[in-house]
C-alpha cells in the first residue's frame, strides 16, 4: 500500500503548524521524519492517521482519500506520543483487547510481537507497573502486531537504551522486509541514517529538505 | 461492529468500578429489602397482639398490596424504606461511575488505536452501546436482586386497587394495570423501563464528558448537579400552577410517586431526550481533532 | 543580593498559588452560585404566599435561611414516599463539589512542583485553608443574593427569624412574635458546611472523589429523612433548628461539632497524606 500525504496544511487561530507539505510513504520503504521539536512531525503523523483534519491538503491511502473515501486509515499501526494503552491490564491484555477491533491477529501474533520488542508476553505485570522504557517498547509491538501495510513510528527510541535502539532498528527492518510502508519520525538523525530510506527533513512547519541515507 | 463492540464490552464489564457501583446498588438494595420485611413483620405483631387478623384470613384487613413482594419491591416502595429513595437518589451516580468518565480518559490517548481501526461513528456508538449496557445493569440488578430478597419473606398477595392510597399506584401511575393484574409482569417492564433509563443517562453523562477536559470528577458530578436542578427548578418555576407530572430521571424510575404522579408521556420524553441530546454532543465532538 | 537564590516556598506562597489557581477554576461555579441562590430564594419566598405568608414580612434573614429551608422530617405512611427537598440538597452539593475537584487534580498536576519545593504538611494545610475560604466565599455569595432580593422586595434588614420563614417549610414550628436570633443558626451553618467541605476532602484523597460525594449526597438524602444530633445534614436545615421546632437540633451544638469534626479532618487527612505514595494514580475520579 503506497500512501501520499499530499500539500497537507494545518493552521490553528495562532499558528500554522504545517504549511503545503508533501510526504510519500511507499510500500515496502522506510520513510524518515527528521526535525527538532515543534517542527510539526508528530502533527503530520496525526493527519495521516486521521486523528486531525487537515486545513487543507488531502491524504492518499492507495489513491483513496481519507475523510471522502476513506472513513479511517487503510490497515495501520501506530505509535504516536507514547504508548497509549490501558494501565490496568498486562501488555499481552492490552494488545488483545486492540486487537478485538479488527480480529485479525492472533494470541500467536500477539505473542510474537511482543517477544520481538524484548518484552515477556507472559509477563503479569500490568501496565502502569511498567518502566518507561517498558512502556515503549510495548506500544512498538501495538504498532506492528496486527502486521499492519502501514507502521506509523513517533520518536520510538524515546527512553530507550542501547539494546531498545537496536531493537527499533531491527523492527523497522523485519518491517520493511515484509513490504510494509513505514513512517518513522525520530531526532536522532544517526537512527534514521541507519534505517530510512528516504528522509523529509522538517523545519517550522515545511519540508525543507530531502534526503537518501542509504 | 462487532468487534469494536466486544471490545468496549470487554473494557466496561471487566472494570472494577463496575463492582463498585454494584456493591453500592446491591447493599442499598438488600438494606432496602430488610427495611420493608422488618416493617411489615412488625406491623403484623403489632396486629396480633391487638388481636386483629391479618392477611388473606381477614376480611377486612386492607393491606394485602402493603405487605406483599410486589408492594415491598424497592421501586413501588409502599413501605418507604429509606435505603430506597438513597438508592434511587445516587442511581444518577452510580451509573456514571462504571464507564462515562471511558471516553476523557482515552481520547488523548488510547483513542487512537481504535480511531485507526474504525470510524468515529462505528467508535463512539459502541462506547456509547457499552456504556448503555452498563449503566442499566447498574440499576436493574438491584432491582432484581430487592425483588429476590422480599419474595423469599413476604407473600406475593395479588395488589388490591381499593388499597391504592396505601401503595401510591394509582391510575395513571406507570403500568398500575399491570401491577394490579399481572404484578410479576409489572415487576419485569418496571426493571426493563429503569434499565432504559439509567443507560441513556449513562449515555449522555459519556456524551457529556466530551465537554470536559481532564476533569473526570466535573464528568460523573456535573450532570447529576443538573439533575438535581432539574428536579428542584422544572416543577417550581415551569408547572407552578398546575398539578403537574414528574418529568425527571429520579422520579420517572420510581413507581409511585404521592404528589406528582409519574406521567409515563414524561418516561418517553426522557427515553427519546436523552439519546437525542447525546447523539448532538457525540456530533460536535466527531467534528473535532484528537490531539 | 544573588538574584540566582531559589526562592523559598512556603505555605504562605502555596496559598496565593492555590487562590489563584483554584479560583480560576471555580469561577463560573460562583456565578452559577450566584443565579442559583438568587432563584432559589426568590422561589421559597414566592412559595410563601401558598401557606398564607405576606412577602413583607420577612426578613433579611429569613430570605437567606431559606436557602436552606430544607423540610420536615419523614413520618412513615403507608404510600406516602420520602421525596428529599431538591432545593437544599442541590444548594449544599454545589459547595460540596466546588470543593472537591481542584485538591485532587492539583496533587496530579500542577501541585507536584509545590510538593517539590515545600513539605507535605504545607500542600496539605495550604489546601484546607483554600477549601475554608472557597466555602466562605460561597455563603457570601448568598448572602449577597438574599441581601439584592431584600432590597428589591423592601422588607427589613433584621437578623431575626419570624415565623413566616419556619412556616413555608415546618408546619411544626413555633416561633415566638419577635422571633429568634438567627446568628447562632446561620454560624452552625457556615461552620458545619466548612467541617464537612473538609471531611469530604480527606475522604477524597483516601478513597476517591466520586465515593466521597456520593457518600456526602447520602448523608444528606438521610438527615432529610429524619431529624437527629448524629446526622450532621440537620444542622443545616432552617426545618430542624431547635430553638423553633420541637425537638430539633441546636446550632450551638452544630458549631461544637464541627469545630470537632474540622481539625479531626485537617490532622487525619495530614496523617494519611504524610504516609501514602504520590504515585500517578490511574486518573479516575
Amino acid at each position: 500500500m503506497n500512501v501520499i500525504a499530499r500539500d497537507i496544511t494545518k493552521a490553528f487561530k495562532d499558528a500554522t503548524v504545517l504549511d503545503h507539505v508533501t510526504v510519500q510513504i511507499p510500500a515496502g520503504r522506510v520513510t524518515g521524519l527528521w526535525g527538532i521539536n515543534g517542527s510539526g512531525k508528530t502533527m503530520l503523523m496525526r493527519i495521516i492517521c486521521g486523528l486531525v483534519r487537515p486545513t487543507s491538503g488531502e491524504v492518499l491511502f492507495d489513491r483513496k482519500v481519507l475523510g471522502r473515501d476513506l472513513a479511517h486509515p487503510l490497515s495501520t499501526g501506530a505509535l504516536i506520543e507514547g504508548p497509549a494503552l490501558l494501565a490496568n491490564r498486562t501488555g499481552f491484555d492490552n494488545l488483545r483487547l486492540i486487537g478485538m477491533i479488527n480480529g485479525t491477529a492472533t494470541d500467536r501474533d500477539i505473542r510474537r510481537a511482543i517477544a520481538q520488542v524484548g518484552l515477556d508476553p507472559n509477563e503479569r505485570k500490568k501496565f502502569k507497573k511498567y518502566s518507561l522504557g517498558m512502556k515503549q517498547r510495548l506500544g512498538i509491538a501495538a504498532a506492528v502486531f496486527e502486521k499492519p501495510d502501514l507502521v506509523i513510528l513517533d520518536e520510538p527510541t524515546n527512553a530507550l537504551d542501547t539494546s531498545g535502539v537496536e531493537m527499533v532498528k531491527r523492527v523497522v527492518a523485519a518491517e520493511r522486509e515484509r513490504g510494509a510502508a513505514v513512517l518513522m519520525a525520530c531526532h536522532d538523525k544517526s537512527v534514521l541514517d541507519a534505517v530510512a530510506d528516504h528522509v523529509y527533513c522538517m523545519e517550522a512547519g515545511r519540508v525543507v529538505r530531502e534526503e537518501d541515507p542509504r | 461492529m462487532n468487534g469494536i463492540l466486544a471490545h468496549e464490552l470487554t473494557k466496561t464489564f471487566r472494570n472494577r468500578w463496575l463492582s463498585v457501583a454494584l456493591a453500592i446498588g446491591c447493599i442499598l438494595a438488600i438494606v432496602a429489602a430488610a427495611e420493608a420485611i422488618t416493617t411489615v413483620d412488625a406491623l403484623y405483631r403489632s396486629m396480633s397482639a391487638d388481636g386483629e387478623h391479618y392477611g388473606l384470613d381477614a376480611t377486612t384487613f386492607l393491606g394485602l398490596s402493603t405487605a406483599s413482594s410486589y408492594g415491598n419491591w424497592m421501586a413501588v416502595n409502599a413501605n418507604a424504606p429509606l435505603s430506597s429513595t438513597v438508592f434511587f437518589y445516587l442511581a444518577p451516580l452510580l451509573t456514571a461511575i462504571p464507564f462515562s468518565w471511558s471516553y476523557q480518559q482515552e481520547r488523548d490517548s488510547y483513542l487512537a488505536h481504535v480511531l485507526l481501526r474504525r470510524t468515529r461513528t462505528q467508535a463512539y456508538g459502541a462506547k456509547a452501546a457499552a456504556s448503555f449496557l452498563v449503566g442499566g445493569t447498574v440499576v436493574a440488578l438491584p432491582l432484581v436482586l430487592n425483588f429476590i430478597i422480599v419474595s423469599c419473606f413476604l407473600p406475593a398477595y395479588m395488589p388490591q386497587y381499593n388499597e391504592c392510597n396505601y401503595t401510591g399506584m394509582f391510575y395513571d401511575s406507570y403500568f398500575s394495570w399491570f401491577f394490579y393484574n399481572a404484578p410479576l409482569m409489572f415487576v419485569a417492564l418496571f426493571t426493563l423501563l429503569d434499565f432504559c433509563l439509567a443507560g441513556c443517562w449513562a449515555v449522555l453523562c459519556l456524551a457529556i464528558s466530551t465537554l470536559f477536559r481532564n476533569n473526570r470528577v466535573a464528568t460523573l458530578i456535573v450532570p447529576y448537579l443538573g439533575l438535581l436542578a432539574w428536579v428542584y427548578l422544572v416543577p417550581n418555576i415551569v408547572f407552578a400552577n398546575v398539578q403537574g407530572f414528574s418529568t425527571d430521571l429520579i422520579h420517572c424510575m420510581m413507581a409511585t410517586h404521592f404528589s406528582d404522579p409519574p406521567e409515563p408521556l414524561a418516561a418517553a420524553a426522557l427515553l427519546v431526550a436523552l439519546p437525542a441530546a447525546s447523539f448532538v454532543l457525540f456530533l460536535c465532538e466527531r467534528r473535532r481533532d484528537v490531539l | 543580593m544573588n538574584r540566582h537564590t531559589t526562592t523559598k516556598w512556603t505555605a504562605w506562597r502555596t496559598l496565593l498559588i492555590d487562590l489563584r489557581l483554584g479560583f480560576s477554576a471555580s469561577a463560573r461555579w460562583y456565578v452559577l452560585t450566584a443565579l442559583f441562590a438568587l432563584c432559589s430564594i426568590e422561589l421559597a419566598v414566592a412559595g410563601s404566599d401558598f401557606f398564607g405568608i405576606e412577602k413583607a414580612s420577612l426578613t433579611w434573614a429569613d430570605h437567606l435561611a431559606l436557602f436552606v429551608g430544607g423540610c420536615e422530617p419523614y413520618v412513615f405512611r403507608q404510600g406516602l414516599i420520602f421525596v428529599p427537598p431538591a432545593g437544599w440538597l442541590l444548594g449544599l452539593l454545589l459547595p460540596a463539589y466546588m470543593t472537591l475537584g481542584y485538591p485532587y487534580r492539583d496533587l496530579m498536576g500542577f501541585g507536584q512542583h509545590a510538593l517539590i519545593r515545600t513539605s507535605r504538611a504545607s500542600w496539605w494545610l495550604s489546601k484546607c485553608a483554600w477549601i475554608v475560604l472557597t466555602v466562605i466565599a460561597f455563603w457570601a455569595i448568598v448572602v449577597a443574593a438574599a441581601t439584592v432580593i431584600t432590597v428589591l422586595d423592601g422588607v427589613p434588614f433584621s437578623l431575626r427569624l419570624t415565623q413566616g420563614a419556619f412556616a413555608t417549610v415546618s408546619g411544626l414550628a413555633n416561633v415566638p412574635p419577635g422571633g429568634i436570633g438567627s446568628l447562632p443558626f446561620f454560624a452552625g451553618v457556615l461552620g458545619m458546611s466548612v467541617a464537612l467541605c473538609l471531611a469530604q476532602m480527606t475522604l477524597a484523597f483516601i478513597v476517591r472523589p466520586s465515593v466521597a460525594f456520593g457518600c456526602m449526597a447520602a448523608l444528606l438524602v438521610v438527615s432529610a429523612h429524619t431529624m437527629h444530633p448524629a446526622l450532621l445534614g440537620n444542622y443545616l436545615m432552617l426545618a430542624r433548628l431547635g430553638d423553633a421546632v420541637p425537638g430539633g437540633v441546636s446550632p450551638l451544638v452544630g458549631l461544637g461539632v464541627a469545630a470537632v469534626l474540622a481539625p479531626a479532618s485537617v490532622v487525619g487527612g495530614l496523617f494519611f497524606f504524610r504516609r501514602t505514595d504520590l504515585v500517578a494514580k490511574e486518573l479516575f475520579a
